[in-house]
């Protein structure tokens, strides 16, 4: 087996809650309002709803072969050639959402602070952090993102806390302007983002508690759904749909609006950090799930001779093909979507069906 | 490239150069005492401490016989008096026995004639040397093939005093000696539990070190006990003149700046650390002992959390992990907002600052290495220089640090209060080990604050946690509690909470009894009035 590690409940709910969050939240809540406006938030709820489902229906195909990640068993179900051609799409799917999350990493911090910073040594720092992380291996992974994990809720409550004097609940009326449409519309971008609970096909195995793996699955989809609810809520509250439709990360400049007592002031270093850890550690999942999944489908006894060859890759290709941030923003508001859900919604739920009509399960 | 490097080490692995010479000698004993005192006296040489006294004893028939012992390792006294006199006078009283011969006087000299507790029999050359060199005196009879080892051993010591490294203000303040056996019984005299165990190894073949692995065998995890003896059981070295020597070669992570094995002088701490299923390894010849296993909280923690009362246990403990972030990200946090991100600091002190830099030559991030630089040697040359000239040293590290640097331009007050303050709280953080991981990490952190700002200190703060979970101690995560979460420790690292409601031992070093107390100690006074209600 590529990978020995073992994992805790809690450790899979902090990895499943970073698989998904930070770009997320720092991308998702400015392209809703963009479409539902002050209706945002209500997009967030619909769009933890999907999560949940997804969730779900990840666990429970990941359940039906606690043994196996899914490039070991799509071939069982759909036969050596239809799953080898899965398998292959997994990795495409890990391997896409890291070139993209690799960008929007270092894009951020060139665009809100370090301007004159070249992009190329962000994306050189956190593909060489999440390198050596990866050659350390998944419990070191998951060590950390169990550290991080209460660290960021501290932080966001923070934020929630001293935002609370400047709320104006008033700016989330009318609700329904434009008719209901608009807010199913507006989830668009996030589907994919939150069916990005996928990985957790990949890190099953390596539960330690097999049992507790759907729970902690739909927790985590809760967390990260409520979370993107509070924070939608309190930006639009503060500064009404207009504004945050504008903004590049509304809850950046959440933070740069506190002020309290003119001490605790412009707290937009604390989510810098939290972006900073936050987003290396999703570098570093998509990192390891592309190692391991191609590992395993080529019959490598370990990914380590992958890990070098890859973070080259995951280097220069976010450099070149992506050319601005306008254009990173309109693929991931309209491509992203189409390309990559069928991927991680699409293909579990026909593994799901096949296994289970053909009475596969270990 | 580097797999070929790897597999290339792991070829040379286990292979020595040529055997370490084992032991010294190997040669049996004769029956001759003449060979026997030749053989001696060849491989001690004419050292002027060593003696070598023949005499005779009748027992019967007159059999020749020597004592050989180094003076100033034994017991003069115990030595006139229990071994020559009884040998050559008591023994010369007593009746004749019916049958004579070599085998029968050896045999009644070490039942009747020694009055000495500890005897041991060498069987060969080398046991027989090894014991007069580490304080025994050895017994050649003629006709004999065997020689006794008497224990008399005793030397001069320092006595046991206050640990200077390890103060404290309410607690048990007597500290390990450079005496095993002494540092065995400061131990034994803590624990009277029939379940103590010390393990004796002999280690160094030049030095032939005694080393003892202790630990409760009713609580340690056996496994743990099974991976240190075997750790140890594999070190093959000429000396070992420190337990650092020992925790160089059995410790975890050889090229972590973080020790994964913590030492202490204090037998009150090893004994806390024994109770909760640890183990302590006791080199003889150093007062320092070695805990195993360690994790990273317990290098920020006092044996005086748990002897004050635990409010104010709980909020040192807080002030020493505020202390901890301060010693290491301070300066680096100083040059990172200087000089990246002012928008940070409130208006009036970002122009106070700016306006103090005003003649100040070097960018800020100099100006704070510099400092820290300096510190750095005025912090060394005060430990090494000698007594006498501390006043100087103090008096220079005054104009330095402090007013004469900033009315010459050097550097400006907010470096200054920043090195100082970083100073201060390196001091706070009570375990010398880490305190020095703290000052290299330090320096790394300001380079990178240099470079990237604070986005440079936040990279490797993160390298730093994934450093920090990736380490285990013995098989236990470094980390713990909180990488894996272990809920029920982090009430006595988050606070410490009272001593009654420390009703288990820290289960991440898997003690085998998990229990520690009865769960129902806190105190329940008889309420005034009899436990009615005040009318």
């Amino acid at each position: 087996m590529p990978e020995a590690g073992k994992i805790s409940p809690g450790q899979l709910l902090a990895l499943l809650f970073f698989a998904v969050f930070p770009t997320s939240l720092v991308f998702l809540p400015g392209a809703a309002t963009k479409i539902a406006q002050q209706d945002s938030w209500l997009t967030f709820v619909l769009l933890t709803l999907w999560g949940m489902l997804s969730a779900s229906l990840q666990s429970t195909l990941a359940q039906r072969f606690p043994q196996k990640t899914i490039i070991q068993y799509a071939p069982l179900v759909l036969g050596k050639w239809l799953g080898k051609l899965a398998a292959f799409a997994v990795i495409f799917f890990f391997f896409t959402v890291n070139l993209f999350v690799i960008r929007q990493f270092a894009e951020f911090i060139v665009n809100t602070f370090m301007s004159r910073t070249p992009l190329a040594v962000f994306i050189f720092a956190s593909v060489v952090l999440s390198t050596w992380t990866v050659f350390l291996g998944l419990e070191v992974l998951a060590r950390a993102n169990e550290v991080l994990f209460p660290l960021t809720l501290f932080v966001l409550v923070f934020i929630f806390a001293f935002s609370l004097p400047d709320l104006d609940l008033k700016k989330l009326l009318p609700l329904f302007e434009n008719g209901p449409l608009p807010v199913v519309k507006s989830t668009y971008p996030g589907l994919l983002f939150f069916s990005e609970f996928f990985v957790v096909n990949l890190l099953f195995p390596f539960l330690n508690q097999p049992a507790q793996g759907q729970k902690t699955a739909l927790k985590a989809a809760a967390w990260v759904g409520i979370l993107h609810v509070l924070s939608t809520i309190t930006i639009l509250a503060v500064f009404g749909p207009a504004l945050t439709a504008r903004f590049l990360c509304p809850f950046l400049d959440l933070a740069r609006y506190i002020s309290l007592a003119g001490i605790v002031e412009r707290q937009e270093a604390l989510v810098a950090t939290v972006w900073v850890f936050a987003g290396v550690l999703k570098v570093t999942l998509y990192f390891y799930s592309t190692a391991l999944s191609l590992a395993q489908l080529l019959g490598l006894k370990s990914y380590h001779p992958l890990i070098f060859p890859l973070a080259a890759v995951f280097i220069f290709l976010p450099l070149f093909i992506f050319q601005s941030i306008p254009q990173l923003c309109t693929l991931l508001e309209e491509k992203t979507s189409p390309l990559l859900t069928p991927i991680s919604f699409g293909l579990p739920l026909l593994l799901l069906v096949a296994a289970a009509l053909r009475r596969q399960r270990e | 490239m580097l797999w070929w490097l790897r597999k290339k080490s792991r070829r040379q692995r286990g292979q020595l150069e040529k055997p370490l010479e084992k032991g010294f000698w190997g040669k049996p004993l004769s029956p001759r005492l003449k060979t026997n005192i030749a053989q001696v006296k060849e491989l001690l040489g004419e050292s002027p401490d060593v003696v070598i006294r023949e005499f005779d004893l009748f027992w019967g028939q007159k059999v020749a016989a020597a004592l050989v012992y180094i003076d100033g390792l034994t017991e003069k006294k115990l030595l006139n008096e229990a071994l020559l006199k009884s040998l050559m006078f008591e023994a010369y009283q007593t009746k004749k026995p019916q049958r004579t011969g070599p085998r029968q006087t050896y045999l009644a000299v070490k039942r009747q004639a020694l009055s000495i507790a500890e005897i041991k029999e060498a069987q060969d050359l080398e046991e027989a040397i090894s014991g007069v060199l580490s304080g025994e005196v050895a017994l050649f009879l003629e006709g004999i093939p065997q020689a006794i080892l008497a224990g008399v051993r005793t030397w001069k010591e320092r006595a046991i005093t206050e640990s200077p490294a390890e103060t404290v203000i309410r607690g048990p303040r007597e500290s390990f000696t450079e005496n095993l056996a002494t540092n065995l019984t400061l131990l034994r005299r803590r624990l009277k539990s029939p379940h103590l165990r010390f393990e004796l190894l002999i280690l160094g073949t030049q030095t032939q070190t005694r080393t003892c692995l202790g630990y409760l065998q009713n609580l340690a995890n056996p496994e743990i006990v099974a991976e240190v003896r075997r750790r140890l059981s594999r070190i093959e070295t000429d000396s070992v003149l420190d337990s650092a020597y020992i925790e160089e070669f059995i410790e975890d992570a050889p090229f972590s700046l973080f020790p994964t094995i913590a030492h202490t002088e204090k037998p009150d701490h090893i004994a806390a650390g024994l109770l909760e299923g640890r183990m302590a390894i006791l080199v003889d010849g150093t007062p320092f002992v070695l805990s195993i296993p360690a994790v990273l909280f317990e290098f920020i923690q006092s044996p005086e959390d748990y002897y004050e009362r635990y409010p104010i246990g709980t909020l040192i403990r807080w002030m020493r992990y505020l202390s901890f972030f301060v010693a290491l990200f301070l300066p680096s946090f100083y040059i990172a907002v200087v000089t990246f991100h002012h928008e940070m600091l409130p208006d009036a002190l970002l122009f106070n600052i700016a306006g103090n830099r005003e003649g100040v030559p070097f960018p800020t991030f100099l100006e704070v290495l510099i400092m820290e630089g300096i510190f750095e040697v005025l912090r060394e040359a005060g430990i090494r220089m000698p007594r006498a000239l501390g006043q100087a040293i103090s008096i220079v590290g005054a104009l330095i640090l402090g007013e004469a640097a900033i009315r010459a331009g050097l550097v400006s007050p907010g470096a200054v209060i920043t090195v100082a303050t970083t100073a201060i709280a390196s001091f706070a953080v009570p375990v010398f080990a880490v305190a020095i991981s703290l000052r290299i990490l330090r320096f790394v952190f300001m380079i990178l604050a240099g470079i990237l700002g604070l986005f440079g200190i936040m990279f490797g703060a993160l390298a730093l946690l994934i450093h920090l979970v990736s380490l285990r101690s013995f098989g236990v995560p470094y980390f713990s509690p909180f990488a894996p979460l272990k809920k029920s420790e982090l009430k006595d690292i988050l606070v410490r909470v009272p001593r009654w409601a420390q009703k288990i031992r820290p289960p991440s070093l898997h003690p085998q009894d998990l229990q520690r107390q009865s769960p129902f100690l806190r105190s329940q006074p008889p309420k005034p009035g009899g436990g009615k209600k005040d009318a």
